[in-house]
């Protein structure tokens, strides 16, 4: 048993939500893949199919989801990335198919154990023609995710169309296409780089209060999560927050812990704080500020991980807490089709891993539209998957911002707030609209491991 | 005047001058001398300390009363929680009225029933058995609760009196909630310290522990006084479970896994005294709370905060005064059983090697066709690691099952040699560093023996439970151990006699043919190193330390060699897992894995070297099952309720699956008329001594009128209790 579900929660979030999905700037939509897709359609009616790869029979096209659902001690952790993924494959087929063919899926549950991550990578070199819409936490062997051989016996690799990346070896493999990108270059993945990070958010807190001094709490239950979170902080502190203490958190501190975080808050005349922890942690902070008569944080900031049933569920306990997303989300997914198919499939249970695993299988049917009309629907390989895949230019139907190739760090945000135990977007004001701007990127260069000895 | 030194002096001033220097040297930047951060240390220390100090009470109150070590103490105080929540927040059932459900009726049913279908047979099991039966309740209880409460649905339980201020000490708010927790915690300790020796139902509940018979003469009821005793120890459960939900949220982990830092608690009261146990959950929340407000252990020991209730587990357990030889009480915890004899052995490791052989060489035909236990590369990785398993379950044999050492620290010394397999030879692939691994970690299991010296049965159990938890939290995360921002596969593959041994998909078959080889050859080791003096030793000083001393044994040497044998097959078993799994976290190695490990063993029969290739296969059944449903989500808590179930299964069946089933498999061998014997033996005296309301008008006329036939009847009649009469194996077959 590897780790505790909170513990989890953090991880993820807190490694993966520094980068974001492409979002589009204003209120326009452009799809780019409505005229490869029609130009499939139009190649379907020419062609005898045929099983061109692994995976890609006459009549079937077989991804395989792999996450962490089945873990005892997390039970359901990423369920949400199999059911959409489940849900993907039956709208699909409902309307159409992908490739001339019916989308068929394989769920394998990584069960936060590397060695069956790894395990599920070898099914899917021997089952399925790629991965898509993935979330497996503890992924560090991806050896086979580079070497996999095709129908032919080349060692062309396997394509991995990830929802999130957590582990920095899949993050920085040359076959993934990952919809929550990654902040390393994955130039070295040791010592002092360049990494990037979003400071869109600081930007809008600092309309709110243009003097802002901040604590930060930083997930603090493994050490890759503490240094992910080294590059935001000095990311916030480039764009003019005071950050006055980073201080290490656990979801499974009792409350009562949370105690020395509202004095430390006091000491430094804070007034913001910033959780890169998950929503347990955001939860506790609040309700024991709260209990401590704390009334000098004009800005409390949660990441993606707060964005999440269980916090809307304390109600005024977390009132006011802003929560930001690269995605537009599921409160107004009448604005947008991608969306809504998401929120509709999923029986009314949407969340953000199913959205993102949602996005993983809209890129990648992108991918085949391209394929087919470039190459018909005989031309489905691996191969071809992942030359297209360096050119795609996929923006999940205007769910998320314009992007190409594999490996995209987002500069497009929305930001919500907590109102009376819901989610109510506060910027941009236009609903079905994104915030985007370049200089909302920034890039910051550090060891993580040594500015991780500066968090408390 | 001469002084005298006093050895407990020494290990204090020891201790005391260890925690000055570690003090002096993490020193944050906090001054203690500003009140702000007094009032801080304290009212946050007192707050934790309460929600510690009353599970630990709990869990020493149910000690006191049933002589067991309830693990499962604080996963039913969770259950009891979320119970609460769904009678209070969903059915809308006033709060008063949704404590006295929870804790007047559901709570005590919960006890009753577990005291009637399990705990009164564990009463003369072995200590693992016990301790075993309980982790697995822990088990099933966390897999009902997630089972019945989804984790994907948010709840929250507010403290009481929310919206009231508290009230304000220096900077800080002492919350009401938080108040009435250390008031209620202060109140229980009391109350319980008086039940128990103030009336006479609490006399009785100790004396029952003490002697069932004894208590028994002089008009007690046994079997009500112990179902009352648990029906106790669940009402505290379930009260702790409700004051402490609001402060770790309702989170089974944090609910359930409450109870590691409540044992450090209890350790300090030394299992007895309640009111110790509130001062010990207070001690433990002052340091806490002392080590969040002043000090700053830096990267290389951050999560040396974690550690703190293991720290003081063990320094605890360190003053426990040194356990005594006990005379006058012999316990045979085993018959005498027939050894394997040399060629058996031989021929049972032949067998081994042969099945796995034939399975990993796709060469099983019954299995061919199907994904159902497919011999593909996915089950090959997969079998590597259940082996690796076994023979971790293998390296505890001769220590729990011979030597009665109850040892949960194996899992971790496999932990420290993976981590220092990868820098002594893994990364090349070389083997002579599974030979360094091996040898650092014979003198770590010596380590380990050190407090053996001094402690024994529960006491020594906590002990290595605290040690696995240092080493997950100081030894495995300290980077010069594992650097954390090593990334990736950490092991080359081992080159032995020209196979290439590794998690790399081409070498997967040799290397679960290696492993199997390994462990065959570990398993004729030990059967015949059970035919030794040594194995002799060991089981006679589990039986009667006393006696063994009698005869001229050394017991220090005998455990020394004890666990520096078990060290070295856990170090060898760790550079496997190391090479299995190629990629090593900090987190990889918690405590509360090397539970289920024991908890397994302790099913097939922890006496047994086979018993560890049962347990591996037992490991092998949860993907196996979960594959052929086809991963249904509904089969997720199979993992948490199945071994739970297995373990709660020993209480019917002490001795291990493996003993029962071999008893009856022996007898179709064609050489062991010895087993036909024994069976038929057995098979007569079940028949002579079970008898039926109908027959009762033959006693003394066609069956004899004997004493057992009096307690038979009794038994019928419902008028005494039947497992004090009837042990589950008949006392003749034990001697």
């Amino acid at each position: 048993m590897k780790r505790y579900r909170l513990v989890l929660l953090s991880a993820v979030l807190s490694v993966g939500l520094v980068a974001g999905a492409c979002g589009r700037s204003g209120s326009d939509s452009s799809p780019t893949t409505t005229d490869p897709a029609k130009a499939a359609d139009a190649a379907c009616s020419k062609t005898t199919l045929e099983a061109t790869d692994i995976g890609v029979s006459a009549d079937t096209i077989t991804v395989e989801v792999m996450a962490d659902t089945g873990s005892a001690l997390a039970p359901g952790l990423f369920q949400g990335n199999v059911d959409a993924m489940n849900a993907y494959a039956k709208y699909v087929n409902a309307n159409g198919g992908i490739g001339c063919r019916q989308l068929k899926v394989v769920a394998w549950d990584s069960k936060l154990d590397p060695t069956e991550s790894k395990n599920g990578i070898i099914n899917a070199c021997q089952n399925a023609v790629a991965m898509v819409g993935g979330n497996a936490l503890f992924n560090p062997d991806t050896s086979v995710l580079n070497t996999c051989a095709d129908k032919a016996g080349v060692a062309t690799g396997l394509p991995d169309y990830a929802a999130l990346a957590n582990d920095i070896n899949e993050q920085c493999a040359p076959t993934a296409f990952i919809i929550q990108a990654v902040a390393e270059s994955c130039k070295t993945l040791t010592g002092s780089r360049e990494l990037k990070a979003f400071t869109g958010t600081f930007d809008f807190f600092k309309t709110l209060a243009p003097s802002l001094t901040a604590l930060w709490l930083v997930p603090g239950d493994l050490p890759t999560t503490i240094q992910s979170s080294t590059y935001q902080i000095a990311a916030a502190k480039q764009s003019g927050i005071n950050v006055t203490d980073a201080m290490k958190v656990s979801g499974r501190t009792e409350q009562s812990g949370f105690t020395t975080y509202v004095q430390a808050i006091k000491a430094g005349n804070d007034n913001m704080v910033y959780n890169g922890s998950n929503d347990v942690v955001m939860t506790k902070m609040r309700k024991e500020a709260a209990a401590q008569g704390l009334d000098s944080v004009k800005v409390w900031g949660c990441s993606l991980a707060c964005y999440t049933d269980n916090f809307k569920a304390q109600g005024t306990a977390v009132e006011g807490t802003y929560v930001w997303m690269q995605f537009l989300p599921f409160e107004e997914a009448s604005s947008n089709s991608a969306d809504q198919a998401y929120v509709t499939a999923s029986n009314g249970k949407p969340d953000s891993f199913g959205a993102q695993a949602w996005q993983a299988g809209m890129a990648f049917k992108a991918t085949i539209d391209s394929i087919v009309a470039a190459k018909g629907a005989n031309g489905i390989t691996r191969a071809a998957i992942l030359e297209t895949m360096k050119t795609l230019q996929f923006d999940a139907d205007g769910w998320i911002g314009p992007r190409t190739g594999p490996k995209v760090f987002s500069d497009c945000m929305v930001m919500m707030q907590m109102q009376g135990g819901k989610f109510v977007r506060v910027a941009p004001a236009k609903v079905g609209t994104l915030d985007c701007n370049p200089k909302y990127v920034s890039t910051v260069t550090l060891d993580p491991q040594e500015a991780a000895k500066s968090v408390n | 005047m001469r002084f005298k030194l006093n050895s407990r002096l020494i290990s204090a001033a020891v201790v005391g001058l260890i925690l000055a220097f570690v003090i002096n040297k993490n020193w944050g930047s906090a001054s203690f001398l500003d009140s702000k951060n007094i009032s801080t240390f304290l009212v946050m220390g007192v707050a934790l300390g309460g929600i510690y100090a009353i599970t630990a009470g709990g869990l020493v109150v149910t000690y006191a009363t049933t002589g067991i070590f309830n693990f499962a103490h604080a996963a039913i105080g969770c259950f009891l929680a979320f119970f609460y929540w769904q009678v209070t927040v969903q059915w809308h059932v006033p709060t008063l009225l949704g404590i006295f459900i929870t804790l007047g009726i559901v709570a005590p049913l919960i006890g009753i029933g577990l005291d009637r279908l399990i705990m009164r047979r564990l009463r003369d099991a072995a200590l693992v058995v016990q301790l075993m039966v309980t982790v697995g309740l822990m088990l099933t209880f966390m897999g009902i609760t997630l089972t019945i409460w989804s984790p994907k649905t948010g709840r929250t339980l507010d403290h009481f009196y929310q919206q009231s201020k508290g009230v304000e000490l220096g900077s800080v708010i002492a919350t009401w909630h938080r108040i009435i927790t250390v008031i209620i915690a202060l109140v229980v300790a009391v109350a319980l310290r008086w039940l128990l020796y103030r009336t006479r139902l609490g006399i009785s509940m100790r004396a029952v522990v003490d002697s069932r018979s004894l208590a028994g003469l002089t008009g007690a009821k046994p079997s009500i006084i112990s179902g009352a005793s648990w029906a106790l120890g669940c009402m505290t459960a379930g009260l702790a479970g409700i004051l402490i939900a609001p402060e770790t949220g309702l989170v089974v982990e944090n609910l359930a896994l409450i109870i590691i830092v409540a044992a450090a608690a209890a350790a300090i009261a030394q299992l007895k005294s309640i009111p110790m146990a509130f001062i010990g959950g207070l001690i433990i929340g002052l340091a806490t709370s002392f080590s969040t407000t002043f000090l700053s252990f830096g990267t290389d020991w951050s999560y040396a905060g974690e550690a703190i209730p293991c720290v003081i587990l063990f320094i605890a357990l360190l003053f426990l005064p040194q356990a005594r030889l006990e005379t006058g009480k012999v316990r045979l915890t085993k018959r005498t059983e027939r050894l394997t004899k040399p060629w058996e052995a031989g021929l049972g490791g032949v067998v081994l090697i042969v099945i796995v052989g034939a399975w990993a060489n796709g060469w099983i035909p019954w299995f061919s066709g199907t994904t159902f236990g497919e011999r593909s590369s996915v089950w090959l990785g997969r079998g590597a690691g259940f082996l690796v398993f076994g023979l971790i379950m293998l390296s505890l044999v001769p220590l729990i099952g011979w030597a009665g050492q109850v040892s949960f620290a194996n899992f971790a010394i496999a932990g420290i040699g993976a981590v220092l397999f990868s820098h002594f030879g893994g990364q090349n692939g070389d083997p002579i560093g599974i030979v360094l691994v091996m040898l650092v970690c014979a003198p770590l299991g010596l380590a380990i023996a050190l407090p053996a010296l001094r402690l024994k049965g529960l006491y020594l159990a906590l002990a290595t439970m605290a040690f696995a938890e240092f080493t997950d939290k100081i030894i495995i995360r300290h980077p010069s151990m594992l650097d954390p921002s090593n990334s990736g596969i950490l092991y080359k593959p081992l080159k032995i006699f020209g196979f290439s041994i590794s998690t790399d998909t081409v070498d997967r078959k040799a290397f679960v043919m290696f492993l199997i080889i390994t462990f065959a050859l570990l398993f004729f080791m030990l059967e015949m190193l059970r035919r030794s003096r040594w194995a002799r030793r060991w089981i006679a000083m589990s039986d009667s330390p006393a006696a063994s001393a009698t005869i001229g044994v050394n017991l220090t040497t005998t455990k020394m060699v004890v666990f520096m044998l078990s060290g070295a097959m856990a170090g060898f078993a760790g550079c496997m897992l190391g090479l299995q799994t190629g990629a090593l976290r900090v987190d990889s190695f918690p405590m509360f894995v090397g539970l289920p490990i024991v908890l397994l063993l302790a099913v097939q029969g922890v006496r047994y070297p086979i018993a560890a290739f049962m347990g591996a296969l037992g490991l092998a059944s949860f993907p196996a099952i979960s594959e052929l449903f086809g991963n249904p989500a509904w089969l997720t808590q199979l993992a948490l309720i199945g071994p739970g179930i297995a373990a709660i299964a020993m209480a019917y069946r002490p001795e291990g699956a493996v003993f029962y089933t071999g008893r009856d498999l022996a007898g179709m061998l064609p050489w062991r008329q010895d087993a036909r014997e024994e069976k038929a033996l057995l098979e007569a005296k079940v028949r002579a001594e079970n008898i039926d309301k109908d027959e009762i008008n033959d006693l003394g006329l066609t069956r004899p009128f004997t004493a057992d036939k009096v307690s038979q009847l009794d038994r019928i009649l419902d008028v005494t209790d039947d497992l004090d009469e009837h042990p589950m194996v008949p006392r003749e077959v034990m001697s």
